[in-house]
């Protein structure tokens, strides 16, 4: 750890000094888990994540360092940009999967597009259902099964993410092609949920007009 | 000469910073006083101002009661509503127009433009005014005041053009823009300060214009958005539209349609419609009643609240949807929230109550005055922005995704919605040919797959890459989008360590020059704004000269010597000409020879006073 060059109270984190509240300069990105201060790993305590955020935040807003000058405001702007990317990065299952895959060096979705074999024979049957709801009529029906399909689609993206966060956190993560191939799959499964969301909105709308 | 200069000190005007709620249909300011905000208003009144401008034939625009009372009288140069049309082009406008009793147009670089007795105005410049008017006022309230900096309210579903359109205005009309702040989350500060509340809050703001809801986290001060949702086409107007079309329906067959389309007609329909809207909120049923001599038509009409709340019902649908969206983005259900509060002066509406109920399953929190929670809350965060208080911190989100436009037409997203701001992301670029110095992109704002299909905020051309071979150059361009949720790009050239300059062209804005001549214009105005008032205080001062001098004619025949009287006369007469014209210089010629002249009547006056004095009588007699 670094020591702020204001006050020589050691840095907690790199952005900001929690002893004399000096702004730091910050070159290059750091990763979000020293930015929050947080273990690096898989698994991450939401408690302690927002508690984290709300911490750092009091001490980077630009809204307290508007009066300091333009060159703080513009120092407090990025800083908080950076504590707001970490902690999404790190509250999104995938966004924080997807840091952890590109640490250990595992192929980007465009390098290794292909998904898990067992997963495909599924995917044919999820979007048969959904387009036989889009070619029906809005009815209790068809709400029903779009129901039914989240909650199959919400279950396979916990089990898929489970054993991708199992593997993350264990200290031999394995091969990283069958890891990126796994969180394809979750992200494949996000698309669809979101698709299957914007049905639904749509049928309830088209149903109260 | 001590207690002059302190004199001059205390008269001095108080440089103060407010907070501005710039709405739709009002606009209030509020000021932080005593560890609390408070409403500017002078006295007797309500401090809202409103949003109406009336441009007469001859002097400076007129903002506020004045002006919305030239609505019916003098429709054509009476201008309601501007804020729908804040960094709007004409495609985004579409059947609103038709209601309009002025012309809008959209001029070449895609800023509209609102023609006014051969005069253009665009959105920003007639916004201005308004805030002119609200920061004059809240000043007049105060006593003695000049507005030193503001924190302006704009909805939180405003894009990045319609709230760069907002800073524009404020800095047409002089006001330094201390933040620009969401209006739900301004409510949700005065909520906040007024309950002491920690947990998750959804602010259901249905304005004059314009829509938003906001879920909430309050948390040991911190007021962290979670979510934000709304429509900035959709609010009060827009109900009063409704019965503005029933007005229409019922008369199509009695009146022509071109009379039904007639500037005065409509302006006249839509007051009608917005009585009888506000009646509607008490009443169980109206009599619209329409009086136009011009048109032949003396028209009475019963609304029941039944029939008002079936025409509007797909509207207030519509708010639920964007609640419906806003719980999604926020992973809530509408059980998880601790309170729903109600703002903006549309919620009094019986329907929208009802709804909001239904929908959030509980009884909506309406303690807080729906017109003046926003300017509260702003002012609240100028407090905050000052340095006063760091009891309060609010961290919200842009309200809509920012991505770039790919070859083919489709968005990439860069920054998802409901991220939290101030937020940055780094995108690489490269060029596709050898040499090439410039790379050319479009950035469009919205939850669409395609471009087209979301609002383009403007082209952005990145200039002086140092010439090297195709795919060389690696162009690292930041986005950040800032506190007040407005974007900025900036680019550098890896390689080189070049900074590349960035062109914005805004698809619907004021570019930085237009801005400039706005600024220039708006000097020249004041110039002459100053010599008009020169003119007439000099033209008062003649006119008091003349009375004086034809009351004691009298004395002037009797007592001066035949050249003063002749001076005298002809003075009069050119200081009688010059006040009939505009022309400063010749006003002020002529006011000093009148005076000049007119001194030997004075002293004969004074002389005689003196006498008068002697003789015994009193000067108050003479």
């Amino acid at each position: 750890m670094n020591a702020c060059p204001d006050c020589g109270a050691e840095l907690q984190t790199p952005l900001v000094c929690d002893s004399c509240g000096a702004l730091q300069t910050v070159e290059q990105t750091p990763s979000p888990f020293r930015i929050l201060g947080l273990p690096r790993g898989w698994l991450v305590d939401k408690g302690e994540l927002n508690g984290a955020l709300l911490r750092l935040t009091r001490l980077t807003h630009p809204d307290f360092h508007g009066v300091h000058g333009a060159e703080a405001r513009e120092r407090a702007e990025h800083n908080t940009a950076l504590v707001n990317t970490a902690y999404s990065t790190l509250d999104d299952e995938v966004l924080r999967a997807e840091w952890l895959l590109s640490d250990l060096g595992a192929p980007s979705p465009d390098q290794e597009r292909q998904m898990p074999q067992s997963f495909l024979m599924e995917v044919l049957e999820w979007n048969e259902v959904l387009e036989e709801v889009r070619a029906a009529k809005a009815s209790d029906e068809s709400r029903a099964r779009l129901r039914s399909l989240r909650e199959e689609l919400q279950g396979h993206r916990s089990t898929s993410l489970g054993r991708l966060g199992q593997r993350l956190q264990a200290s031999d993560p394995g091969d990283p092609v069958t890891l990126r191939q796994e969180l394809n799959s979750v992200r494949y499964l996000d698309r669809t949920l979101t698709e299957l969301d914007q049905l639904t909105l749509d049928l309830s709308a088209s149903q109260a007009n | 000469m001590g207690y002059i200069e302190l004199d001059v000190l205390d008269s001095a005007p108080r440089r103060i910073v407010i907070g501005i709620d710039l709405g739709t249909t009002n606009s209030l300011a509020a000021l932080w006083s005593d560890d609390r905000p408070t409403i500017l208003r002078p006295e007797g009144e309500t401090g809202m101002l409103p949003s109406v401008i009336h441009i007469p034939s001859e002097g400076a625009p007129i903002v506020g009661k004045r002006a919305r009372a030239q609505a019916v009288v003098d429709p054509q140069h009476t201008i309601f509503s501007i804020k729908r049309l804040l960094g709007r082009g004409l495609a985004d406008l579409k059947d609103e127009l038709k209601d309009l009793p002025y012309a809008v147009t959209e001029n070449d670089k895609g800023m509209l433009e609102i023609e006014v007795r051969g005069q253009t105005y665009t959105p920003p410049e007639l916004s201005a005014l308004i805030l002119r008017a609200t920061c004059d006022q809240a000043c007049e309230a105060f006593g003695n005041a000049e507005v030193a900096s503001a924190v302006i309210t704009v909805p939180a579903y405003f894009d990045d053009a319609q709230r760069q359109a907002t800073r524009d205005a404020a800095r047409l009309a002089g006001i330094e823009v201390l933040r620009i702040v969401n209006e739900p989350t301004a409510a949700s500060l005065a909520y906040g300060l007024d309950q002491k509340g920690t947990g998750t809050v959804a602010i259901y703001d249905l304005g004059g214009g314009t829509f938003d809801v906001s879920i909430l986290s309050i948390e040991g001060g911190i007021f962290r958005v979670l979510a934000t949702n709304g429509d900035t086409q959709l609010g009060g107007d827009d109900f009063d539209r409704e019965i503005v079309e029933f007005i229409r329906e019922q008369l199509a067959e009695q009146v022509s349609a071109e009379d039904l389309a007639d500037p005065a007609f409509l302006q006249a329909a839509r007051l009608a419609a917005e009585k009888c809207k506000i009646a509607l909120s008490s009443d169980p049923r109206h009599e619209i009643h329409l009086t136009l001599p011009d048109l032949g038509l003396n028209w009475r009409r019963r609304v029941t609240r039944e029939d008002f709340e079936r025409r509007i019902a797909p509207l207030v649908e519509r708010t639920l949807d964007c609640c419906r969206r806003a719980l999604s983005d926020a992973n809530l259900q509408p059980h998880d929230l601790d309170e729903v509060v109600l703002v903006g002066g549309s919620t009094r509406v019986p329907l929208v109550r009802t709804r909001t109920e239904e929908f959030f399953g509980r009884v909506p929190h309406t303690e807080l005055n729906p017109d003046e929670v926003v300017a509260l809350g702003a002012a609240a965060q100028a407090q905050v922005l000052m340095g006063g208080t760091r009891d309060i911190l609010l961290m919200d989100v842009t309200p809509l995704s920012l991505g770039l436009e790919t070859v083919g037409g489709a968005v990439s997203k860069l920054i998802e919605r409901n991220s939290t701001v101030p937020c940055s992301v780094t995108s690489g670029f490269t060029t596709y040919v050898d040499g090439q110095t410039g790379i050319d992109f479009n950035i469009v704002q919205g939850e669409r797959e395609m471009a087209v299909d979301c609002r383009s905020l403007g082209q952005f051309k990145l200039t002086g890459l140092p010439p090297m071979p195709a795919g060389m150059p690696k162009v690292a361009v930041r986005f950040h989008i800032d506190a007040n949720g407005l974007l900025t790009v900036t680019a550098r050239e890896e390689n080189s360590g070049v900074n590349a300059e960035i062109e914005i062209r805004p698809t619907h804005g004021l570019s930085e020059e237009d801005m400039q001549a706005m600024l220039q214009a708006g000097f020249d105005n004041a110039q002459e704004d100053f010599d008009l008032r020169r003119a007439a205080d000099l033209k008062a001062e003649i006119g008091t000269m003349l009375l004086a001098v034809s009351k004691n004619q009298a004395a002037a025949d009797e007592f001066l010597d035949p050249e003063s009287r002749n001076d005298l006369a002809q003075a009069a007469a050119r200081a009688t000409l010059a006040s009939e014209g505009n022309d400063l210089d010749e006003i002020r010629a002529a006011r000093d020879q009148f005076e000049q002249a007119s001194l030997p009547l004075a002293a004969v006056l004074m002389d005689h006073v003196v006498k008068d004095a002697v003789q015994g009588k009193t000067l108050g007699e003479v």
